[in-house]
């Protein structure tokens, strides 16, 4: 039941979209995504898996961006940050896949891309508040086209199973109002919903007790 | 310093490992603020909430498990600090140095053989600590007015060496905005860990505090390098009290201590 609320209030409070950076936690063995104001070092959502971000809010830096950034409570633990390949744009209405570009992200010289995968680990210190780096790359030394680009990520350790997949909205050049549909999409769509999620857990319920009876 | 000097920092620094968190192992972010006189501040992040005006901050490299590299201390500069059609920059104010155990010397005398350097990188730009000073580059404020910016700082070995000596590294920065209507820093230091012991990065920690940072003007409250009217002030609303203001530290904030801010009047020598 916390789970589902837990849920539910995630679902709500990322209906209006909000910029925070990531958490890194773990919950019943398995590493979790969260949102977190790091300002406050205060947990915005427990269970969040949608990101949004901007390249180029530093204009001198306009295919580039810092966050959003990581914290996590997992004081020791070495945890992976793992890109999946598959870069997706908005068209208006949906992400669709998207092979015109890549993503990388890079933290201490070692990095993975939306084309090929890949990522990099990190030893979570005592106040730990990652910022890896993140480039948006066209294909041929072309400049990257204007759009909404969608980056999935897990992360991983030797400690804990892998989490769940979460996911970086960035915005190249569009309107807030388009990101924030973007967004809302990506919460809708990718990421099970409160009723989702009770017919999920319900079917696993009952799975076991099947298994039992077995 | 002297053997006895050195003793008793080693008695404070291993009493202080066990009794309070002075220099504890948090490398805390660089809080960043600018004061009445609009010249930009640096200093300790506590709770959540910028702290006294600190100018030695720390560093440790490989905290986030890659040798040799870190990306703290941060800067954090809290929402509406600045505007956000400005840009805070820095510059490297000095050489890289290393602690010798009764001070720092310099790793890189300029000649064609570097000693060990430090680049600071963000995104796509790039410096290196050299031989002379080197001018950094400017970070946009954030829209919301705040600056909380990592930067990514490399230690690089000596010419000829695949790693840099272990040690404890010295980087003297400052902190410049394109606000016309605020000033520059003063200059404020990272002492940075790599691969040496606690101990040596603590008393190198205590001799920056008292060699370079100390404040020559102990009636100069807010930093600004002039004892006038802003520290006037402060003796007057802490009046009867204790803490800042209390010059002389008799647990009061009194004519005493106004007595002294007045007679060190003007800019600080």
């Amino acid at each position: 039941m916390t789970t589902v609320i837990a849920s539910f209030l995630g679902y709500a409070t990322f209906a209006s979209p909000q910029h925070v950076d990531g958490y890194i936690w773990a919950q019943g063995g398995q590493l979790q995504s969260a949102s977190w104001d790091d300002t406050t070092d205060t947990i915005v959502d427990s269970t969040a898996r949608v990101f949004g971000a901007d390249f180029g809010e530093d204009p001198f830096f306009p295919f580039a961006s810092e966050d959003p950034g990581f914290g996590s409570n997992l004081l020791g633990s070495t945890i992976n940050l793992n890109v999946l390949a598959g870069l997706s744009s908005w068209n208006g209405s949906e992400f669709v896949s998207f092979t015109n570009a890549s993503v990388i992200v890079e933290f201490g010289g070692a990095a993975g891309n939306t084309t090929s995968g890949g990522g990099f680990s990190f030893l979570v210190g005592e106040g730990f508040d990652l910022h890896p780096s993140y480039f948006i790359e066209g294909m041929s030394g072309i400049d990257p086209a204007n759009g909404i680009y969608l980056v999935s990520l897990n992360a991983s350790s030797s400690s804990y199973s892998t989490s769940n997949t979460f996911w970086l909205v960035f915005n190249l050049g569009e309107s807030e109002a388009d990101h924030d549909a973007a967004i809302d999409w990506a919460n809708a769509n990718l990421v099970p919903t409160p009723a989702g999620l009770i017919a999920m857990l319900g079917g696993f319920s009952m799975a076991l007790r099947r298994r039992r009876r077995n | 310093m002297n053997k006895s000097t050195t003793n008793f920092l080693c008695f404070i620094v291993l009493l202080g490992a066990f009794t309070s968190n002075i220099f504890g192992q948090h490398v805390g972010d660089i809080g960043v603020d600018a004061n009445a006189a609009g010249r930009l501040t640096t200093h300790i992040v506590a709770d959540g909430a910028l702290g006294e005006p600190r100018r030695v901050f720390s560093a440790r490299f490989g905290d986030t498990g890659v040798a040799n590299f870190t990306a703290n201390p941060g800067f954090d500069a809290f929402p509406s600090a600045f505007h956000p059609s400005f840009r805070i920059g820095f510059n490297m104010r000095s050489p890289l140095l290393v602690w010798n155990g009764n001070g720092f010397s310099q790793t890189d005398s300029g000649g064609s053989t570097l000693g060990e350097r430090v680049k600071m990188s963000f995104l796509t730009a790039n410096v290196t600590t050299a031989a002379v000073p080197v001018a950094g580059f400017s970070l946009a404020v954030q829209p919301d007015g705040g600056w909380h910016r990592h930067l990514s700082f490399s230690i690089l070995p000596a010419s000829g060496f695949a790693t840099p000596d272990a040690g404890i590294y010295l980087l003297e920065l400052e902190l410049w905005p394109t606000d016309p209507s605020l000033s520059t820093s003063e200059s404020f230091w990272i002492v940075m860990n790599y691969a040496s012991n606690t101990i040596d990065h603590e008393l190198a920690q205590i001799w920056v505090e008292d060699n370079l940072a100390a404040n020559p003007c102990p009636t100069d409250f807010d930093h600004d390098r002039i004892v006038g009217g802003s520290d006037l002030a402060t003796i007057l609303s802490n009046w009867g009290g204790s803490g800042t203001g209390d010059i002389d530290s008799s647990g009061l904030v009194d004519g005493v201590d106004l007595a002294t801010l007045l007679s060190a009047w003007g800019v600080c020598q």
